[in-house]
């Protein structure tokens, strides 16, 4: 938080804001205004943190409809996503806050409503992660600071590291634990899949962004 | 699709929270610090290294009698330009003088000649104060090299101020008249230029780890007028020693001992416009691209004959409308046939026009039925349609999820001429007319004064506009000052020209409500290409009339021409409805060009609000993001001597977009132009909504800046 303190701080002592209320029906001026003033009051203390709501099995199976739960470390954020969209093998899931992410196969292709978005990537297929052996190449696209389009190449390996018997919301899998390990110029990426005896990936942990970190997917789906 | 959302409470993923790491990376890079003068240096000389492309810094720097504030702002790689304001106090303490702080500002040019390599040092030529009055003149050459461990060692050679001070001899030639006080100041003489004793200089700065840093130099600046004629402070030693502390990206601090008996300060602020501080833009997911069935599979879906159906038009229309509102995008005008649509919008939310243009493109195949192939989208700015972006519906369902789809989508998509509105397009109900309103608050400052270098008042802007047809709009500000010291100001004009501008102070006296404009303005498209406008009213605080301007500029161009008429005349100082005797025909022809990479330059050539006639040259950088640092220069037949002090008209202007530091999107920038002295030569008069600005946004190369976003 400091760094973004600091920047504003500077930007204040630019445009020397004045804290007032602004009001009218030209909402594109005024909310402007809101979220500047927003953008430079200091938030005191921890940053509130989203918790997720406890589930139960129960309450999943009585919607009956297919949810993941994402969970973001590095932002302390809890989710669930519903399918909004599926196109063959692409499903994009989403909230209700309308952000989520858009998975080939359990693979994460991009991120959407992120702010450090993941716009596109070359992925491996979900046989390259199930096979738990070999080698492919990866391509991330971002968008910088500047709109900017930036590539980060990696070239990855994958390698079974165990065998694992997890539990999501009161169920058990036995699963093998698959470990993604991709090098690149920008440093080194580990993505974790945890895969059912049937090759479905019941859990996993994917990069996303710099922004965002490693997003950890787990499936609600029986 | 979305009916089967799950009931359970969901929550967002993403928090305001932000992800910082992005910028805090930043740090991890070697630094390369700021001198007292606030270019790229060691304590109060410089260096031969360059800040990182792009970086807009503000120092604010102290020791003894001295005070300096500096924006420097590393224009390309290797070249930077920066502005300096600085104060020497107790200048007639010893020598009689009219003032009793000497407030000076200053223009710098730095060009890196060789960038480090394994055994080449980064080797960089300095020009300081090169328009001043010539105080703090001096010409460098900088090398600074990396030895490891941290540790910069820079050596360099001086002239003018830079070699006052262990002079090695003058090796260029030893003329080099000095200037002061009686002249005007602002001429930009070469002859003097590296000429006149030479002095050699040095230093080691030494980084210790990621947030403190030491520095030591030799300074080859006697401070001839400050320590030796004037004496505001003594100057025992050559040496100056230092500890820096750069707590984060964005600041970073210094204390100083200097020249053996004074103690200094030094504060930098950095700025970065290609990282944004919040990372990023939130905003919520796009809606998905609809695929249409197969035509072999669904032969019905991809009939053309719906176009027939009573009613289509209202259904579609309110499905558009239900998908974009969220979005801020408004339907101005639909048009459609069996193949095609022709989609005019109102883009009120994204600082990105491509990411508008692609939430309606997704809006689009959403809604429209299968036989539509080809999406135009039209924005709207001011009533006018100021280009067509054309989108193949099959690329669209091909690229949505494809590697690279941003430079893929760039290279299929058409940025076209808008072509004329067809005849059966239907504008969007309660648009026009239209009244909005809003109160917000504003601030208002002068700077310079040698009286009081930063005054300001700060009050509530009253703002109101009708939109009576598309591109007719009546549109007025009245702004109350609550509380400021604006209208303290004592400085009475002694300029020779009518005082177009250096009666400013005057116009500051009000207590009670000011009209700040009130004009309708008449916006069109003559034909393809030629932009046309004319505003009447109270154009601006100082002047009102009438405006006439015309632009010719093709979306794929990056050259547009312009020519603008106005007459004008001096409002009264109480900023109520009257008028001044002085009225002016003034105008300009206008050449823009955007030269690649963001860098732009125009050429106005007219006739000033003084009655001068002359021309500005304006260069830009602009940043895909909004970002804007530019610097400007106007020569007119008037005489450095009747323009007074600066000689000619120059500045450097700043725009940063809101949603940089909010990290929301908005279109909304913040802009501010700096003029060392604001005169009344070479004065321009201010009309809102000028063409250029108006329709370029959504010409290339503008949006050919930005495609990714289009899959935002």
């Amino acid at each position: 938080m400091g760094e973004v303190l600091a920047v504003k701080s500077v930007i204040l002592a630019i445009v020397a804001a004045i804290a007032l209320v602004g009001c009218g029906s030209d909402k594109s001026a005024t909310g402007n205004f809101a979220d500047i003033r927003n953008a430079f009051t200091p938030k005191f203390g921890k940053q509130e943190v989203a918790v997720a709501p406890a589930i139960t099995r129960d309450s999943i199976r009585a919607l009956n409809v297919p949810l993941l739960r994402a969970t973001i470390p590095a932002l302390g954020t809890v989710g669930f996503m519903g399918v909004l969209d599926t196109k063959g093998d692409i499903v994009t899931w989403q909230t209700t806050e309308r952000d989520g992410v858009v998975l080939r196969r359990g693979i994460v292709l991009r991120s959407q409503g992120l702010t450090d978005e993941l716009m596109s990537a070359q992925v491996p297929t979900a046989a390259q992660i199930t096979a738990g052996s070999g080698g492919f190449s990866r391509q991330y696209y971002y968008l910088d600071g500047a709109d900017q389009q930036v590539r980060w190449d990696y070239a990855c390996t994958v390698e079974e590291t165990g065998r694992e018997t997890i539990v999501i919301v009161g169920l058990s899998y036995d699963t093998r634990l698959v470990t993604e390990t991709c090098n690149g110029a920008q440093g080194r990426i580990t993505n974790q899949y945890w895969i059912e005896s049937s090759g479905n990936i019941r859990q996993s942990v994917q990069w996303i962004s710099k922004g965002v970190g490693y997003m950890k997917l787990e499936s609600l789906i029986e | 699709m979305t009916s089967k959302r799950p009931i359970l409470r969901v929550l967002g993923l993403a928090t305001s929270v932000l992800a910082l790491s992005a910028y805090a990376v930043a740090m991890a890079e070697p630094y390369t610090t700021l001198n007292m003068g606030g270019v790229a240096g060691l304590i109060d000389m410089p260096s031969g290294e360059s800040m990182p492309d792009g970086r807009l810094t503000a120092s604010s720097t102290h020791f003894g009698p001295i005070s300096r504030t500096t924006l420097s702002f590393q224009i390309t790689p290797r070249l930077s330009g920066s502005f300096r304001y600085s104060g020497t106090r107790d200048w007639d303490e010893v020598v009689g003088s009219r003032f009793s702080t000497y407030y000076d500002r200053s223009f710098d040019l730095r060009y890196q000649v060789t960038q480090e390599g394994r055994y080449m040092p980064a080797i960089t030529v300095g020009l300081q104060d090169f328009i001043g009055t010539g105080l703090a003149s001096g010409e460098y050459i900088a090398a600074t090299k990396n030895v490891g461990n941290g540790v910069k060692v820079t050596a360099g050679l001086g002239w003018g101020r830079l070699g006052t001070y262990g002079s090695l001899g003058s090796p260029l030639g030893s003329d080099r008249p000095s200037s002061l006080d009686g002249d005007e100041g602002g001429d930009v003489n070469i002859g003097p230029w590296f000429k006149g004793p030479m002095a050699a200089f040095g230093g080691v700065e030494w980084q210790i780890n990621d947030k403190w840093g030491v520095k030591a130099e030799y300074s080859s600046d006697a401070y001839v007028q400050e320590s030796g004629l004037r004496q505001t402070f003594e100057r025992k030693s050559p040496f100056n020693f230092g500890v820096e502390y750069q707590p984060n990206a964005a600041m970073r601090v210094g204390a100083y001992y200097m020249y053996g008996s004074e103690i200094g300060f030094a504060a930098h602020f950095l700025l970065d416009p290609k990282t944004r501080p919040g990372g990023g833009i939130a905003d919520t997911a796009p809606s998905p691209v609809k695929v249409r069935p197969a035509r072999s599979a669904d032969p019905e879906a991809w009939s053309p004959e719906w176009v027939d159906q009573p009613g289509v038009d209202a259904v579609l229309r309110e499905n558009l409308v239900k998908r974009l509102e969220d979005d801020g995008i408004i339907i101005e005008a639909l048009s459609y046939t069996g193949s095609t649509v022709d989609l005019r919008i109102r883009n009120v939310r994204y600082d990105s026009e491509a990411q508008a243009i692609g939430r309606a493109a997704r809006a689009l195949s959403q809604v429209m039925p299968a036989s539509v192939e080809t999406f135009e989208i039209v924005p709207v700015v001011s009533g006018i349609a100021t280009s067509k972006v054309v989108v193949r519906r099959t690329d669209l369902e091909a690229l949505e999820f494809a590697v690279d789809n941003g430079t893929a989508l760039g290279a299929r998509a058409l940025v076209t001429n808008a072509g004329r509105i067809p005849d059966s397009a239907i504008y969007g109900e309660d648009l026009y007319p239209k009244f909005s309103w809003s109160v917000l608050p504003y601030t208002r400052t002068a700077l310079f004064d040698p009286q009081n270098p930063l005054r300001g008042d700060a009050g509530l802007r009253f703002a109101a506009s009708y939109d009576i047809a598309p591109g007719v709009v009546v549109a007025g500000s009245v702004t109350q000052k609550i509380i400021g010291n604006l209208d303290q100001s004592t400085r009475e004009s002694t300029s020779v020209l009518q005082h177009v501008r250096s009666d400013a102070a005057k116009y500051n006296k009000t207590d009670g409500p000011a009209l700040e404009s009130l004009t309708v303005a008449w916006y069109s498209r003559p034909a393809d290409n030629v932009y046309g406008r004319v505003t009447a009213g109270y154009l601006e605080r100082m002047f009102g009339g009438v405006s006439a301007e015309l632009l010719w500029k093709r979306p794929e161009s990056p050259l547009a021409i312009g020519a603008e008429v106005n007459y004008a005349r001096q409002r009264d100082f109480n900023l109520g409805l009257g008028f001044q005797d002085y009225g002016v025909v003034t105008g300009h022809v206008s050449a823009y060009y955007s030269f690649g990479s963001g860098y732009t330059g125009q050429l106005d050539v007219g006739r000033y609000l003084a009655g001068d006639i002359g021309a500005t040259l304006s260069l830009d950088r602009e940043f895909a993001n909004g970002w804007k640092v530019g610097a400007f220069a106007t020569i007119t037949n008037v005489s450095a001597e009747d323009f007074g002090e600066g000689s000619f008209d120059k500045g450097i202007r700043l725009s940063i977009p809101v949603n940089w530091i909010t990290g929301k999107p908005t279109r909304k920038l913040l802009s501010t132009t700096l003029r060392p002295l604001s005169r009344d030569g070479g004065a321009r008069l201010e009309v809102q909504g000028r063409l250029y600005d108006t329709v370029r946004d959504y010409h290339d190369p503008l949006l050919d800046m930005q495609w990714g976003r289009f899959w935002r």
